[in-house]
């Protein structure tokens, strides 16, 4: 079965890729993107095997108070905290997305109901009405109150644009309603603006770019950094003339640091164009030739994974 | 005393200690030499130029896919080359294939921006009119192909990573298919990624320019994609972003000066320092080993 299902996978991206966009009048187009779609899912569910392996490990380690037991428990204790602060992050975004989309779904309504008046079922007197009650529901249940560390300025001006927004229902009819359009366009404009200082403010926000900001990426520059210091202690200790192809090597990659560094044009101003041209014709043609065979190796291996040769036990 | 300090410092400590001096006083000197010529960063600053920027309903795909690790370099050509688009008023998405940028493609518009408006009180750049953030997508080249071949980019994404409907999106007013797709940036620290927009990002009929941004250490792979065409330009590292940051301080003699030349300085500094070890190791190794070699012969 996993056979038949890997080799029909394998075929359908075959063909897919090799047939005309239409073929004999079929066309993949409609359905190809449901399967890519499926294909990424199954792929992001590997995201939650990771989650089930990591607790399975690392939790074993802390309940049995295993050697490592404590750099496993700060694991857990941060894993939880950045999803806990990035899905809160998440919901938040999304409710406030909800509501710039009620204003413009209300905006789309008013257009409709001022360019086509009635329908069969109601009249344009009708329609407008519904439409107004809808922007005055909507108008009720933005904020009433600054948040006290939210822009106070950004709040003022949503409050200008919710009662200039009122003012224009108030003295609603079908012809008014471009203009009650403009208002809710304004009170979303509004919206937005005061929304961001509310969220920047949030000590949800503060714990995120903690996490993140103040964690991860200096963990993870300092991580890449420490490169720069073996690379240094590499070139003392290992890299030594002692043929003539080390010789070459070394030769070319003196140049290129030279050429691309400012300091180069002071001993010889055709370091960079002598760089450009070890990049662009000698590493370029090794490249190529790295490039190719991978490539071939990796069509081979496709093959094999596609047709089922690679199975433990299997025979090539 | 001087004998222990001595023992600490052997030849590995004495280069750490190096290294460190190196890279720090520099950056907190903020000591700046004009960068090299790129040629490559001026092909791409030129591709840039050429974008029309009177065409309604046309984007610029602008995919920035690195995490933290690499942010000197990486960061300094994005924001960089998101200055230009702005300065331009060149509209652009911003997307990521990588899960760690999820957070920079949110935040380096916002900043870019944000300079950009200190400096000029009298102009706006906003979120939704002259940038759209879609987000980190999973899928990388499944998802790559999906997009190009969608007949509606703005329909496929349905939603921006802010969470609102494209079709509330006004930057999103006109544009279609892949063929809304002027450029086709990509800046990435990860291998295969621009393997990945190369071979899927284009359709039967139309294929947007491909401009890309790599670190130091990959542009002998990047090398071979702009010698073939296939990218148009390219940023290599933090040399390529300090060229590119003074190719635009030429055009915008008002901009001032950016950490990526300061960066470049710092990092052209430990460049002599790697070669001077180099230098070294191979005198000491030389002269080390005749030395042994004689007193092996006492």
């Amino acid at each position: 079965m996993i056979r038949l299902v890997t080799f029909l996978g394998g075929f359908y991206f075959f063909l897919e890729f090799l047939l005309p966009t239409e073929f004999f009048g079929f066309s993949f187009a409609p359905y190809h993107e449901y399967i890519t779609n499926g294909i990424i899912t199954v792929g992001v569910a590997a995201i939650g095997l990771g989650l089930i392996s990591i607790l399975r490990v690392h939790g074993t380690r802390i309940l049995k108070v295993s050697p490592g037991w404590f750099p496993s428990t700060l694991l857990l204790l941060s894993m939880f905290a950045m999803i806990f602060a990035t899905g809160n992050e998440a919901i938040l975004d999304r409710n406030d997305a909800k509501l710039y989309e009620r204003a413009a779904l209300l905006r789309e309504f008013a257009t409709l109901v001022a360019k086509d008046g009635g329908t069969a079922e109601l009249s344009a007197e009708a329609r407008t009405t519904i439409a107004l009650e809808a922007v005055e529901t909507f108008i009720q249940e933005l904020p009433t109150s600054a948040e006290p560390e939210a822009d106070q300025s950004a709040f003022q001006e949503l409050v200008v644009a919710k009662t200039e927004l009122q003012r224009r229902i108030d003295s609603g009819s079908r012809e008014t309603l471009p203009g009650v359009n403009e208002g809710l366009a304004q009170v979303a404009t509004a919206l937005r603006a005061y929304k961001t200082t509310v969220r920047e403010a949030s000590s949800n926000r503060k714990v995120y770019n903690l996490l993140y900001q103040g964690l991860w990426t200096a963990l993870a520059a300092a991580m890449f950094s420490l490169l720069g210091f073996y690379i240094a202690a590499a070139a003392y200790r290992a890299f030594r003339v002692r043929s003539v192809e080390s010789a070459l090597m070394m030769g070319a990659a003196v140049i290129v640091m030279l050429g691309q560094i400012p300091f180069g044009v002071w001993l010889y101003e055709g370091l960079p164009a002598l760089r450009s041209w070890f990049l662009s014709v000698p590493s370029s043609a090794a490249f190529r030739a790295i490039r190719l065979g991978a490539g071939v190796a990796a069509l081979l291996m496709a093959i094999r994974m596609w047709l089922c040769l690679d199975r433990k036990g299997g025979k090539a | 005393m001087i004998r222990s300090l001595l023992r600490f410092i052997d030849a590995r400590r004495l280069i750490f200690i190096l290294v460190l001096v190196t890279l720090s006083l520099p950056l907190l000197l903020r000591w700046s030499v004009p960068p090299v010529r790129m040629t490559a960063a001026e092909l791409l600053f030129n591709e840039i130029e050429k974008i029309p920027t009177d065409v309604p309903g046309k984007i610029v795909y602008l995919a920035l896919d690195y995490g933290p690790g690499t942010k000197a370099e990486s960061g300094s050509q994005a924001k960089a080359l998101i200055e230009h688009l702005m300065r331009r008023r060149i509209k652009f998405l911003v997307t990521a294939q990588v899960l760690d940028a999820a957070p920079i493609i949110n935040s380096i518009p916002d900043e870019v921006a944000a300079g950009l408006m200190e400096l000029y009180p009298n102009e706006k750049w906003e979120y939704g009119i002259d940038w759209v953030n879609m987000g980190y997508t999973a899928g990388a080249g499944l998802n790559i192909q999906n997009v190009a071949k969608a007949a509606s980019i703005p329909n496929f994404f349905k939603r921006d990573a802010r969470g609102n409907s494209t079709a509330e999106i006004p930057l999103f007013n006109g544009v279609t298919s892949i063929e809304s797709v002027s450029a086709l940036i990509q800046i990435t620290a990860y291998v295969g990624t621009l393997e990945s927009y190369l071979q899927f990002f284009a359709n039967e009929k139309y294929r947007p320019i491909f401009l890309h941004g790599c670190t130091s250490i990959a542009t002998p792979q990047s090398f071979i994609y702009l010698d073939s065409g296939q990218i148009k330009g390219l940023l290599e590292g933090i040399a390529g972003a300090a060229w590119y940051g003074k190719l635009l301080s030429d055009k915008y003699p008002d901009r001032p000066v950016d950490d990526s030349v300061v960066i470049n300085t710092t990092l052209g500094v430990a460049h002599l320092l790697v070669i001077l070890l180099i230098v070294a190791g191979n005198f000491v190794g030389i002269f080390g080993t005749r030395a042994s070699k004689r007193r092996t012969d006492v």
